[in-house]
C-alpha cells in the first residue's frame, strides 16, 4: 500500500474541502463581521464554489478515495449535488426567518455546512467507520440546529428528543457494525459483501445484526417504527430547520440505505457500475423475503404517516407526518428491487426536495406574518398573499401526487416499479394511501382559499422567498409535464460503485 | 486462562455498575458507578491487548469526563424530588423489548463462536496506531477534528449570552 | 368538391387542429392570468372568444369528419417521453368526434352561464379554461399515460370552481368530488401500468387493443387470491369510470357537488363529465378486454336498470330543484350503460346518442335552474308556483327542456332513448321492462315539476321577477338547438359516428382490429 495516497487524495476532495474552508471562515469570522446576513451569502457562495468544483472533478469517476473510506462515483455525485443545492436553498431559506432572525450568524450557517458536509460523506461512505462518524457529523448538527432559537423551549424540547432518540439509534446501530466487525474482523463494505456472499455465517445471527445496523438507517429515514421523533422535532424546530431536516437529513438516510443494501447486500454482480439487471436479489439472510420485509415497512410507514397526519391542526406537524408518509412511498422503490425502483427512488428525491421545501417555505413566510402556523390560522390565505398560496397550492397537490405536477410523477415510477415486481398488494395500499393523503393537503387549500377570514391584512413575501418560490415551485409544475431530462439524469447517476 | 478469567469478571463488573447507575436515585452515586462502567471497560481493553486504548480509556473517560459530569451535576443543584421516575405501561413495553433484545444478543450474536484470526504481534501498540492514523485512517481522523469542531461551535452557541 | 375536401383535411392535420383546439382555452387562461383582476369584462371576453374559437373549429373538424370510415383521423403523435414509451398521441374516431363537438358546445355555453361571476373573476375564468383544456384532452388522448393525465387535470380546477364559487357546502362536496373521483383514478393508474408491463411496454391504446390478448395474461395475485388478469383490470378501470358516470352505488358523491356547483360549473358537470365515464368505458374498457367485456355486460345492465329506476324514484322525492335534475342525470346515465351493455348496432348507437343529448339537455336543464336560482335565490319545488304568468318565456325554455328529457317524440332523447331500450331489448328482455319503467316516473317527476313550478296560484313572492333575459336565452338556445334538430335528424350525430359504433361491437365480439 502507498502510504501517501491519502495525501494525494486531498487534493480530489475540493468542494469537501471548500465546505471545510468556509465552515472554519464562519467560524473566524463570526468575530470579524457584524452584519450577520453577510454569512448567508458567503454560505451561499461557498455551496455553489464546492459545486463548480465538483462539476470540475466529475471527470474522474469510480475511484476509491483514502484507502476504502469513501468512493466518488454516479451516485456519490448525485447526491453531492443534492446536498450542495439543499444547501443553497436553506440558505435563503433562512434568510428571513423571523424565528432564527436574532440568531441568524456564522454559526447557523456554519451548522448547517457542517451537516451537509456530513451528508456528501454519507453519500459516499463505503467502510462502516466513515459511515458513522458522518452520520454523527449529520446528527450532531442536527440537533444543534433542532433547538438553534435557545429561548422558545418547544425548541429546546425538539433538540432534545432528536438526541436522545439520535444517540439511541446511532448507539444500537453501532452495537451492529460492532457485531458486524467481530464477525467478518473488516468494516470495509467490499470485503464485508465478499465474506456475506460465501455465507459462512450462522444465518440468525446475521439478521440480528442487520436489524440493529438497519434501526440507524431507519431512524435517519424516519421510517416506522424508528419515526417518533420526526413531528416533535420539526414542529419544535425553527422552520428552515425543519425543512431541511425533512428533505437533506432524509436523503442522507436514503442514500446510505440504497448503498448499503445495492452493494453490500445484493446478490450476484453489479457491482461494476452498472445495475441494469431486471429483478435484483438480496443475499438471502435467514430466508428473510426482503421484498415482504421492505414493503411491510413500506406499508407502515406511509399509513401511520398518512393517518395521523389527517387530524393534525399545526401545519408543520401536517407535513412532518406527511413526510414520514412519503417515506414510506419512496421504500417501495426499494422493495420492488428493480432498476426502475432505484432510480424512481432518486427521481422522487429530486421532487420531494422542491415540494417539501416548497411547503415549509409557506409556512415560513405565514409564520413570520401571523406567528403560527395553526391550520385555522390559514383561513383566506388565498386573497392575503395570493402568489404565495398559489405556489402552496401547487406544492401541496404536488405531494398529494395529483397531476400533471412532479410529485405524481415521482409516484407514477414508484409504483411502475411496484408493479413490475408484480407485488399488487403493495401497489393497492400505497395507491390506497396516495389517495388517502390528499384529504389533509387537500384541507390546507380548502382553509387558504375556499374559507374567508375577517382578516385581510396582506402577508408580505420577501424578495429571497419569491425567489425560491419560483425556483421550487416552476420545476414542479415543468417536472409534470416534461420530465426526460431528470429522468435521464437518476438514470444516468444510478450507478453505484464498490471496489 | 487467568486473562479470560478476568475479562468475565470485568463484564459482570461493567453489567452490575450499569445496571446501579441506572437504579440509583441520586444523580451522584450514578455518576460514580458509570465512571466504574467505564473503568472495567478499560479494565477488558487491557486484557484484549488494547493498552494504549485502556490507557486512553481511563484518562479520558474515568479521569475526564466522569468528573465533567459529577461537576455538571453539582452545578445544576437539583431537586431530588423531581427525579423520581413513575412506572408506567410503556416503560415496561420498553424494558420487555430491551429483555428480549438482550436475549437474542446474548444467545444469537453473543454466545456465538466464530474462530476469529489471531491479532498480529503488533496490534494494540501506540506506535501502530499512531502510523495508523496518519495514513490508512488519516481521513476520518480528519473527519473527527471537524466532528469536534462541529461540537466546539455548538457548545460555544448555546452556552453564550447575546 | 371531393378533392377540395381531402385539401381542407390534409390542412386541418397539418395545422394540427386538435391540439389547437384542445389547447386554445389553456392559451386563453395564460393570458387572463395577465390581465388585471379587475378588468371583468376583458377578462370574460377573452374567455368567450377563446372558447368561441375552439367551439368554431370543432364545429369545422366535426363537418370534415369523415363518418364513413373507422379509422382515426387528425392524428397526431410525437414522442413525448421516449425512454418510457409515452407519446403525445391525439386522434379522433367515430367515439370521440361527437364529444369532442360536445365539449366545445357546452363549454362555450358555460362561459356565457358564467357571465354574472363578480367574485375572483379572473381566477374563475383561468380555472375555467384550463378546465376545457381538461376535457377535450381527454377526449382525444390515445395513449393511456396522456389519457389519465387529462382526466387529472380535470380535478384541480373542479375542486377550486365547486369549493370557491360553489354553495353554503360547497367546501364538503368539492372534497367529496374530489376524493370519490381520485379514488377511482388510482385504480386506474394501477391498471394502466399493469397493462403496460403485461403489454410489452406500451401506453398506445390502439396497440394495447390490437396486439395483445390479455385474457389468457397470466393471472394477479392479490392478498393471497388469484385473479384473472383481463376480468380485474376491466374492473378496476371500470370502477374508475364507474365513479365517473356516476353509476350506483358509487353515486353519492354527484348530487352534493351539483347542488354546490355554481350554474355553469353544473352544466360542465353533467354535460360532459359525467360522458367521460361512459367514453373511457367505450374506449378503453371495450377495446382492451373484449372478452371481459362480453363477461361483464350482463352485470353493466344490470347496474344500468338499477341506476335509471333508482335515479327516476329519488329524482322523485327531492324537494331541491337541482338536486331532481342532479338525480334525473344518475336516471339517464343508466340509459346509455343499457345501451353500452347490448352490444348491438342499436343500442350502441342509442348510448353514445344518449351521452350527447343529455349532455346538452341536462346543460338545458341546469340552466333553467340556474336562471330561477338567481332571482329567487333558493331551490325549494315547493316554494314556486305559478311563475309561467310570470316568466312565460322562462317557462317555454323550461317546458322545452323537459319534454326533451322526458323523451317527447320530436325531440332528441326520444330518440337515443328508443333506441337504447330497443337494442337492450333484444338481449335483456327482462332487464329491459323493468328499466322502462324508468322512463314512466321520469315522466312523472318532470311533469310534477313543472306543474309545482309554473302551475297553480302565482306565488305573491314572486309577482315581480323579471322574465329571462337574452344571454339567458342564447345560453339555452344553442344546446336546445341540437335537442330539436337530433329530434327530427339524427343522422346529424348518428352519421358520424354509427360506422364506428358498428365496429366497436365488431371489435368486442370477433375480435376485430381498432
Amino acid at each position: 500500500m502507498n502510504l501517501f495516497s491519502p495525501y494525494i487524495d486531498v487534493l480530489k476532495i475540493a468542494p469537501q474541502l471548500t465546505l471545510v474552508v468556509f465552515i472554519l471562515f464562519f467560524v473566524i469570522g463570526e468575530l470579524v463581521f457584524r452584519r450577520k446576513i453577510v454569512f448567508g451569502w458567503f454560505s451561499v457562495a461557498g455551496y455553489i464554489i464546492a459545486l463548480i468544483f465538483l462539476l470540475i472533478g466529475h471527470l474522474y469517476q469510480n475511484r476509491v478515495l483514502f484507502s476504502y473510506q469513501i468512493v466518488e462515483d454516479k451516485f456519490s455525485f448525485f447526491f453531492t449535488i443534492f446536498f450542495l443545492l439543499a444547501g443553497i436553498v436553506i440558505s435563503f431559506f433562512s434568510f428571513d426567518s423571523a424565528e432564527i432572525k436574532r440568531d441568524l450568524g456564522g454559526e447557523y450557517f456554519a451548522l448547517i455546512m457542517a451537516a451537509i458536509l456530513g451528508m456528501i460523506y454519507m453519500a459516499g461512505a463505503v467502510n462502516f467507520l466513515m459511515l458513522y462518524l458522518s452520520l454523527e457529523m449529520v446528527s450532531l448538527s442536527s440537533y444543534l440546529l433542532s433547538g438553534y432559537t435557545r429561548d422558545d423551549k418547544y425548541s429546546a424540547e425538539a433538540a432534545l428528543k432528536y438526541l436522545v432518540f439520535g444517540a439511541t439509534a446511532s448507539g444500537i446501530m453501532i452495537m451492529g457494525i460492532a457485531y458486524l466487525y467481530g464477525l467478518t474482523g473488516t468494516l470495509n463494505f467490499s470485503v464485508i459483501r465478499d465474506q456475506l456472499v460465501s455465507g459462512i455465517f450462522p444465518s440468525f445471527t446475521l439478521l440480528t445484526i442487520l436489524f440493529l445496523i438497519f434501526a440507524g438507517f431507519f431512524f435517519k429515514m424516519s421510517l416506522v417504527p424508528f419515526h417518533m421523533w420526526a413531528p416533535d422535532v420539526y414542529e419544535g424546530a425553527p422552520t428552515p430547520v425543519a425543512a431541511f431536516l425533512a428533505v437533506a437529513s432524509k436523503g442522507a438516510g436514503f442514500a446510505i440505505a440504497l448503498r448499503f443494501l445495492y452493494t453490500v447486500m445484493i446478490q450476484g454482480s453489479p457491482l461494476s457500475g452498472k445495475l441494469l439487471s431486471d429483478i435484483y436479489h438480496f443475499i438471502p439472510v435467514n430466508n428473510l423475503d426482503w421484498p415482504l420485509f421492505l414493503g411491510i415497512i413500506s406499508v407502515l410507514t406511509m399509513t401511520v404517516g398518512n393517518i395521523t397526519a389527517l387530524n393534525q391542526t399545526s401545519v408543520k406537524r401536517l407535513l412532518a407526518y406527511s413526510s414520514i408518509a412519503h417515506a414510506g412511498y419512496m421504500l417501495m422503490g426499494f422493495a420492488a428491487m428493480n432498476y426502475i425502483g432505484f432510480y424512481a427512488v432518486l427521481f422522487y428525491l429530486v421532487v420531494y426536495f422542491l415540494m417539501n421545501i416548497g411547503a415549509f417555505l409557506f409556512v415560513q413566510v405565514v409564520y413570520n406574518k401571523i406567528g403560527t402556523d395553526s391550520i385555522v390560522k390559514y383561513r383566506g390565505l388565498g386573497r392575503r398573499t395570493p402568489f404565495a398560496a398559489v405556489m402552496m397550492a401547487i406544492f401541496l397537490f404536488s405531494l398529494a401526487g395529483i397531476p400533471p405536477l412532479g410529485g405524481f410523477i415521482g409516484k407514477f415510477y414508484l409504483f411502475a416499479a411496484v408493479l413490475k415486481s408484480k407485488l399488487y398488494w403493495l401497489a393497492v395500499i400505497g395507491i390506497a394511501n396516495s389517495v388517502l393523503s390528499l384529504y389533509y393537503y387537500a384541507r390546507i387549500a380548502k382553509m387558504m382559499f375556499l374559507e374567508d377570514s375577517h382578516e385581510k391584512e396582506k402577508v408580505p413575501v420577501s424578495a429571497a422567498h419569491i425567489f425560491l418560490f419560483v425556483i421550487l415551485g416552476f420545476p414542479v409544475v415543468i417536472l409534470g409535464v416534461y420530465w426526460s431530462p431528470v429522468l435521464e439524469f437518476v438514470k444516468i447517476y444510478s450507478h453505484l460503485f464498490l471496489p | 486462562m487467568l486473562a479470560t478469567m478476568l475479562i468475565y469478571i470485568f463484564g459482570a463488573l461493567a453489567i452490575f455498575s450499569g445496571l446501579m447507575m441506572i437504579l440509583y436515585r441520586n444523580p451522584i452515586h450514578s455518576a460514580l458507578w458509570f465512571g466504574l462502567v467505564l473503568f472495567s471497560l478499560a479494565g477488558i481493553y487491557a486484557l484484549m491487548q488494547a493498552h494504549f486504548l485502556a490507557l486512553i480509556q481511563i484518562l479520558v473517560y474515568v479521569g475526564a469526563i466522569t468528573v465533567l459530569i459529577v461537576y455538571v451535576i453539582a452545578l445544576l443543584n437539583f431537586d431530588q424530588r423531581d427525579l423520581v421516575g413513575k412506572v408506567t405501561i410503556l416503560k415496561g413495553i420498553a424494558v420487555i423489548v430491551a429483555a428480549i433484545l438482550f436475549i437474542e444478543l446474548l444467545f444469537y450474536v453473543g454466545g456465538l463462536y466464530v474462530k476469529g484470526i489471531a491479532p498480529p504481534p503488533e496490534f494494540g501498540k501506540a506506535a501502530n496506531i499512531g502510523l495508523a492514523t496518519l495514513t490508512r485512517y488519516l481521513f476520518p481522523f480528519e473527519v473527527i477534528s471537524i466532528l469536534l469542531l462541529v461540537a466546539v461551535v455548538g457548545g460555544v452557541y448555546i452556552a453564550k449570552k447575546d | 368538391m371531393v378533392k377540395e375536401t381531402m385539401g381542407i383535411i390534409e390542412l386541418l392535420s397539418k395545422v394540427h387542429i386538435l391540439s389547437v383546439i384542445t389547447f386554445l382555452p389553456l392559451l386563453a387562461a395564460a393570458i387572463i392570468i395577465f390581465i388585471p383582476g379587475k378588468r371583468h369584462e376583458i377578462i370574460k371576453t377573452v374567455a368567450a372568444v377563446f372558447s368561441g374559437l375552439s367551439l368554431l373549429l370543432g364545429i369545422i373538424v366535426y363537418i370534415f369528419f369523415d363518418g364513413g370510415s373507422t379509422s382515426l383521423q387528425f392524428v397526431e403523435k410525437f414522442r413525448w417521453i421516449p425512454k418510457f414509451h409515452i407519446y403525445y398521441y391525439v386522434g379522433v374516431d367515430g367515439l370521440s368526434i361527437s364529444m369532442l363537438l360536445l365539449t366545445v358546445v357546452i363549454s362555450f355555453v358555460s362561459v356565457f352561464a358564467s357571465w354574472g361571476i363578480e367574485d375572483r373573476v379572473k381566477a374563475y375564468f383561468s380555472l375555467l379554461m384550463l378546465l376545457e383544456t381538461a376535457m377535450l384532452g381527454v377526449f382525444i388522448a390515445l395513449d393511456f399515460f396522456l389519457f389519465y393525465v387529462f382526466w387529472e387535470l380535470m380535478l384541480l380546477p373542479m375542486y377550486f370552481l365547486i369549493g370557491i364559487w360553489g354553495g353554503p357546502r360547497r367546501e364538503y362536496a368539492a372534497i367529496k368530488f374530489f376524493l370519490y373521483t381520485l379514488a377511482g383514478s388510482a385504480l386506474m393508474l394501477l391498471a394502466m401500468i399493469a397493462l403496460y408491463y403485461a403489454g410489452g411496454k406500451t401506453f398506445d391504446l390502439v396497440k394495447l387493443a390490437n396486439d395483445f390478448d390479455f385474457s389468457k395474461h397470466a393471472p394477479i395475485h392479490l392478498f393471497g387470491m388469484t385473479l384473472p388478469f383481463a376480468q380485474t383490470l376491466f374492473l378496476a378501470l371500470f370502477i374508475g369510470f364507474a365513479i365517473k358516470i356516476p353509476m350506483f352505488p358509487f353515486h353519492t358523491w354527484l348530487p352534493d357537488a351539483h347542488v354546490e356547483a355554481p350554474t355553469a360549473i353544473s352544466v360542465i358537470l353533467a354535460g360532459v363529465l359525467l360522458k367521460m365515464g361512459t367514453y373511457g368505458i367505450f374506449r378503453i374498457n371495450y377495446t382492451i378486454f373484449p372478452h371481459a367485456t362480453e363477461y361483464f355486460a350482463y352485470a353493466i345492465a344490470v347496474f344500468g336498470v338499477i341506476n335509471i329506476v333508482y335515479g327516476a324514484l329519488v329524482a322523485m322525492a327531492q324537494e331541491d330543484f337541482k338536486k331532481l335534475i342532479a338525480y334525473s342525470s344518475i336516471s339517464h346515465m343508466g340509459i346509455v350503460l343499457l345501451g353500452m351493455a347490448a352490444l348491438n348496432p342499436m343500442g350502441m348507437n342509442g348510448a353514445l346518442l344518449e351521452m350527447f343529448n343529455h349532455g346538452t339537455i341536462t346543460a338545458m336543464l341546469f340552466l333553467s335552474v340556474g336562471v330561477i336560482y338567481d332571482r329567487a335565490h333558493h331551490r325549494d319545488l315547493y316554494r314556486f308556483g305559478g311563475l309561467a304568468k310570470q316568466m312565460p318565456v322562462y317557462a317555454a325554455w323550461t317546458a322545452f327542456a323537459f319534454f326533451a328529457a322526458m323523451g317527447l317524440p320530436g325531440l332528441s332523447g326520444f330518440i337515443s332513448e328508443a333506441l337504447s331500450y330497443l337494442g337492450a331489448l333484444k338481449v335483456f328482455p327482462a332487464l329491459t321492462v323493468i328499466g322502462a319503467t324508468g322512463i314512466i316516473f321520469t315522466a312523472g317527476y318532470l311533469l310534477w315539476t313543472i306543474q309545482r313550478v309554473f302551475l297553480g296560484p302565482l306565488n305573491e313572492k314572486y309577482a315581480t321577477l323579471p322574465d329571462i333575459n337574452t344571454r339567458e336565452i342564447f345560453t339555452m338556445a344553442l344546446p336546445g338547438f341540437f335537442a330539436l334538430v337530433i329530434g327530427w335528424y339524427p343522422q346529424l350525430v348518428l352519421g358520424k359516428v354509427s360506422t364506428y359504433m358498428i365496429h366497436l361491437i365488431d371489435i368486442v365480439t370477433k375480435g376485430a382490429h381498432w
